[in-house]
């Protein structure tokens, strides 16, 4: 039986493994050790874990250290280990692996991630950027009334960028940080196509409220739809980023967009009705283009205005 | 020797005016008096005004608004008067007329000898010497001599025209002419050496209740609300009796002069060489509005009619910076949160008679203490035009819900393309 040692990070994150085909393993900072560690804590011969060859499991004896041994933050001058446990000597971390445990079965390949990969490509990235770029100077040149500055607005309109590509950096460098691969170019991608298809769902909302004047009930469509797309960008930033079970995904991106809504929303429902000199309705206007539904009469107008004031009454009493 | 002449008759005529105001002011300071409001919490005067009296039974005018905190809260202040020669005594409140800014009150306790103001039988005639009494920042009672000017012209809430300093505190205060007789009440000021005054009529009005009870304190809200009323019938019929004029602006025909007593002013930006777009302005407002208590104004009307021409705006560019233009309308009266209910607006895209298709908002808000009273604030914007738009606008304060909504499809239907 082989004796199979891992090298440990500071957070317990496996470094290299040791398979030894032999019964015992020397360690220590001697280069006569089996396992040699530059660790000037370590003594030159330090420790001694061996296959008790009575019950078969595995051993651990110090050989006389100066700084001792710990199994599972414990000092022990011999021990029997189990599986898993962790041996620090001097500053370095090793763990015993149990061979004969079998392992975890293999997670399947995603699909999603293979229809994913398209978004690894630079040349994709780039041109989103830049069709993210020219949108926000488009809208803001259809948004001014002066002589436009494409000069003057293009380092505002870069600085926002900028700002949105926040989002995939730190992803990404938490990605590097955890496994090594920050996949940043599918994460700007990403950011940059939920950027436009936010402002595309912003251009219906106004074209819907223009045309059908809806009730208090599309706040609430709203707010769906703006938490699914959140939510999905969560979600789909995550896939990309690390490779966990769906479950937890699933579990992070919701609370994080419930994180993300809930200060909004909460402060929109508490300030709602406030009293105001300025009554609230919307000036949407849109070219007569995106004039789709159909106009009604001056009678039908003064007619429906009956409702108001029995709403406005209602007011009163509260 | 003209100049002689003439320099001798100017210091007559000065002489003169001064032994009037003298004469005046020694004939009935006793029947001039200090109002007081005071808070029974603190004991103290919140605020002060002047009132003269007008007859032996102890009823003296002044003004709504200086009365108004009690009318408020009856329960909190109490109304006192100061005399001339330094006694004090307290009043109670016989009647208001809101719309007008009077009051009228009666004293608790009569004295023996009780002085008044005799009442004038009409105006005098425009050019005559008028006196103003009253007791200005509390520094005592003074006279004020101008000139009577006629009445203010084309108001709907009736005004002289006074040419002569009023100064705060000296609301409520009689004036007089030559003879002594109250021709008017102080009221306002309009900046230097203009003044205003309730008219003769309007106090002839209030003297009906000279023999009346006194009101009780839930009684005081029905009254003015019935008054409020009264007169906002009376504004809304003549508007909507009226033909309103219309005139161009830009390509819409838009209602301009609608009565001779709203003042309409205009404005453009054609001086502006670097704007890309052109706005024409026309706004037409009610010059007065009804006091009814610190916080609160009603009565009031404005009109606004805006027309935008993007000439060198795209489609897109002008329609953004409309919608901008129609961002943000608010109330034209003044209004606290204890006074009036929220805004609730109505929003739809509306054709009218003559084929102007707008995108029309129809906002109204409700008088707490007043039923049947609201203030409506109307925004439409049309959407015929690519690059071309006309804003119209109104606010009402103070309006029945009949009122509001013929003045309402009078106003949608007044709009037309040339």
């Amino acid at each position: 039986m082989a004796i199979v040692l891992e090298l440990l990070s500071r957070k317990n994150i496996p470094l290299k493994h040791y398979k030894f085909e032999q019964d015992y393993v020397c360690v220590g900072r001697d280069f006569n050790n089996d396992l040699r560690l530059d660790d000037p804590y370590v003594c030159p011969s330090h420790m001694l874990v061996a296959i008790d060859p009575e019950s078969g499991k595995l051993i651990v004896n110090d050989c006389q250290s100066t700084n001792g041994i710990k199994v599972n933050n414990k000092f022990v001058r011999q021990a029997t280990l189990n599986s898993h446990d962790i041996i620090k000597i001097g500053r370095t971390r090793l763990r015993i692996i149990d061979t004969k445990v079998p392992l975890a079965e293999a997670i399947p390949l995603s699909e999603l991630e293979e229809n994913l990969s398209w978004l690894n490509q630079s040349f994709l990235a780039i041109c989103l950027s830049l069709v993210c770029l020219s949108f926000l100077l488009l809208s803001k040149y259809l948004g001014s009334v002066q002589e436009f500055n494409l000069i003057k607005a293009l380092p505002s309109e870069l600085g926002q960028l900028a700002v949105f590509s926040l989002w995939p950096l730190s992803f990404a460098i938490l990605a590097k940080v955890v496994k090594k691969e920050s996949h940043i170019v599918s994460q700007l991608s990403l950011t940059w196509l939920v950027v436009l298809l936010a402002n595309a769902l912003i251009l219906f909302q106004k074209i819907a409220i223009f045309n059908i004047h809806p009730g208090p009930w599309f706040t609430w469509i709203e707010l769906l739809i703006f938490a699914s797309v959140i939510g999905g960008f969560i979600w789909l930033s995550l896939f990309i980023a690390f490779h966990q079970t769906n479950s937890r995904r699933n579990i992070i991106a919701c609370s994080m967009t419930f994180i993300i809504l809930a200060p909004i929303y909460t402060l929109g429902f508490l300030n709602k009705d406030e009293f105001s000199s300025r009554p609230s309705y919307n000036p949407i206007l849109l070219p007569p283009t995106y004039n789709i539904t159909s106009a009604i009469q001056t009678d039908e107008f003064i007619e429906n205005a009956n409702d108001l004031f029995t709403q406005v009454n209602k007011l009163k009493t509260k | 020797m003209r100049i002689l002449l003439f320099v001798l008759s100017m210091f007559c005529a000065l002489a003169h005016s001064q032994q009037t105001a003298q004469n005046l002011f020694g004939q009935y300071r006793n029947a001039l008096y200090q109002i007081k409001i005071i808070e029974l919490e603190s004991g103290n005067k919140s605020s002060i005004g002047s009132g003269f009296q007008i007859d032996a039974l102890g009823n003296l005018v002044t003004n709504y608004h200086v009365v108004s905190e009690y009318v408020y809260n009856p329960d909190k202040y109490r109304i006192e008067y100061l005399a001339h020669d330094g006694s004090e005594g307290q009043l109670q409140l016989v009647d208001v007329d809101v719309v007008n800014d009077l009051a009228l009150i009666r004293k608790v306790a009569l004295s023996e000898q009780e002085s008044a103001f005799p009442i004038a039988l009409s105006l005098p005639v425009q050019g005559s010497a008028i006196y103003s009494l009253g007791n200005p920042h509390d520094l005592g009672m003074i006279v004020v001599p101008g000139t009577f000017n006629g009445l203010k012209k084309n108001s709907f809430y009736q005004r002289i025209h006074f040419t002569g300093s009023i100064n705060p505190g000296m609301s409520g205060g009689p004036v007089v002419n030559e003879l002594g007789e109250v021709m008017g009440v102080n009221v306002a000021t309009a900046g230097n050496q203009i003044g205003f005054l309730i008219p003769l009529a309007k106090i002839k009005g209030l003297l009906s209740s000279q023999n009346a009870a006194v009101l009780e304190n839930e009684q005081l809200k029905p009254r003015i609300q019935e008054q409020l009323l009264a007169n906002q019938n009376k504004l809304f019929s003549l508007l909507d009796n009226h033909h309103w004029q219309t005139s161009e602006l830009g390509e819409a025909m838009v209602p301009s002069k609608i009565t001779d007593f709203i003042s309409c002013w205009g404005g453009s930006n054609t001086s502006d060489k670097e704007a890309l777009y052109l706005s024409v302005e026309n706004r037409c407002q009610l010059d007065e509005q009804i006091y009814l208590h610190n916080g609160l104004r009603t009565g009031g009307l404005e009109l606004e009619f805006e027309w935008l021409d993007g000439k060198s705006l795209s489609e897109h560019r002008f329609y953004n910076f409309y919608s901008q233009s129609i961002t943000g309308a608010g109330a034209g009266n003044n209004a606290t949160k204890t006074d009036v209910t929220n805004f609730r607006c109505q929003q739809d895209k509306v054709t009218n008679i003559n084929g102007v298709t707008n995108k029309t908002v129809f906002c109204l808000r409700a008088y707490k203490e007043f039923d049947q009273l609201y203030d409506v604030l109307f925004v439409a914007a049309t959407l015929d035009h690519s690059q071309q738009g006309l804003i119209s606008h109104y606010t009402l304060a103070g309006v029945s819900k009949e009122s509001a909504l013929v003045f309402t499809q009078k106003f949608m239907d007044a709009i037309a393309w040339q």
